[in-house]
């Protein structure tokens, strides 16, 4: 059983014995009563609206959730461009990057999860989406932190042995150069230019 | 018969029981529908919704509680 099915079967247990309590409030009366008044009026909602936020919030972690809204389709359709030099795609289509949560991988200071100033960031995409209109083409917010490149290769061997890097590590490492100046890193999404490269089918 | 002396008649504090379990059970219903989607609308209407009426039915039933701890074992 998955843990949804057992978070669906918990909340309608629970529904079922707060409908019993609304049948019959008189059982309340008796200790026992007291004792089921007690789970199914407070206990159990409590701990059953604390898991479907977790719930919802290991969702929003997903790549399925991050392309529910169109206007976030072409960074989707990017995963798949069938070129090396693309650092997103490469990193999705070799596994580099979970690929069931892709996008949060890279951006996660992006999303409803993390920090208090993330999930801002994620109520503010969904205000733009619904009620502002979004500004398009879309930007960052913030410059992209090479804190998240350097998460997973800040240490590696391949790294820090690479002679570009070495000569300038510490700029890269207090983010005064950018991996993704040109020349560097420096075809990312490119949603611009989807029209004219190869995609891979898996 | 019962006599009325305390100013909350058990009448009325099973009332606001039920108020309280009809709040949670529409509050857990939207829940689950809200798992049915992988979207961020679900979500909100999780968020903002249900969760209101988690949290009011919870505190209605919070409340009672107050009330029959204030008008004596009785009730
Ligand atoms: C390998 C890491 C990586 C993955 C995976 C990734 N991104 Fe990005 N994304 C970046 C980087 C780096 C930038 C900054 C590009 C720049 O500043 O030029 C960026 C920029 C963006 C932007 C801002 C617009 C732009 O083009 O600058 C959006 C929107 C975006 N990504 C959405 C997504 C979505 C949606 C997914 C999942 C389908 C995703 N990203 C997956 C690394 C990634
Ligand atoms: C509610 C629909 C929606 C969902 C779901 C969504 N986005 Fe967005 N996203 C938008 C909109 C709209 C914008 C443009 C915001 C603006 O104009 O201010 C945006 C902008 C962005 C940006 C650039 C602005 C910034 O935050 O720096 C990034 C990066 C991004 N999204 C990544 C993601 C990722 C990663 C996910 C999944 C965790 C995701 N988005 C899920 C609608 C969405
Ligand atoms: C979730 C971890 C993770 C993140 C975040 C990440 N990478 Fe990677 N990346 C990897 C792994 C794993 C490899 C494969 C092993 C290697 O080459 O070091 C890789 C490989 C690469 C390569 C070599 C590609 C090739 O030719 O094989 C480049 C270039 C690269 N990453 C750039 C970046 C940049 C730029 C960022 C930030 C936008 C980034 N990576 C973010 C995990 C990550």
């Amino acid at each position: 059983m998955t843990p949804l099915a057992i978070l669906v079967m918990f909340l309608v247990v629970t529904i079922i014995l707060i409908a019993v309590i609304v049948a019959m409030p008189g059982v309340t009366r008796t200790r026992s009563g007291k004792v089921l008044g007690f789970l199914a009026l407070f206990l159990l909602p409590a701990i059953g609206g604390w898991a479907g936020f977790n719930e919802h919030m290991e969702r929003s972690k997903t790549t399925r959730f991050c392309l529910s809204c169109h206007i976030m389709e072409p960074y989707g359709r990017s995963l798949y461009v069938d070129d090396k030099n693309w650092v997103p795609a490469w990193h999705f289509q070799n596994n580099r990057v979970p690929r069931n949560r892709a996008c949060f991988t890279c951006h996660t200071d992006y999303t409803l999860y993390g920090d208090y100033k993330a999930k801002i960031r994620g109520f503010h995409h969904v205000w733009a989406q619904y009620v502002t209109g979004p500004k398009v083409p879309i930007h960052l917010y913030e410059p992209y932190n090479n804190r998240e490149c350097l998460h997973c290769h800040g240490e590696a061997r391949v790294f820090l042995e690479n002679p570009i890097h070495a000569a300038q590590i510490d700029e890269l490492r207090d983010n005064a150069t950018s991996c993704l100046i040109s020349g560097c890193h420096d075809t990312v999404h490119n949603v611009d230019h989807l029209s004219e490269v190869k995609f891979w089918k898996p | 018969m019962e006599t009325v002396v305390n100013s909350q008649p058990p009448f009325k504090l099973s009332l606001r029981l039920r108020a309280a379990g009809v709040l949670l059970i529409v509050g857990l219903a939207i829940e689950i529908l809200s798992f049915f989607w992988i979207h961020p609308l679900a979500f909100m209407g999780f968020l903002v919704i249900g969760c209101a009426f988690l949290g009011l039915g919870i505190v209605l039933f919070l409340w009672t509680l107050v009330s029959i701890a204030k008008s004596g074992p009785s009730a």
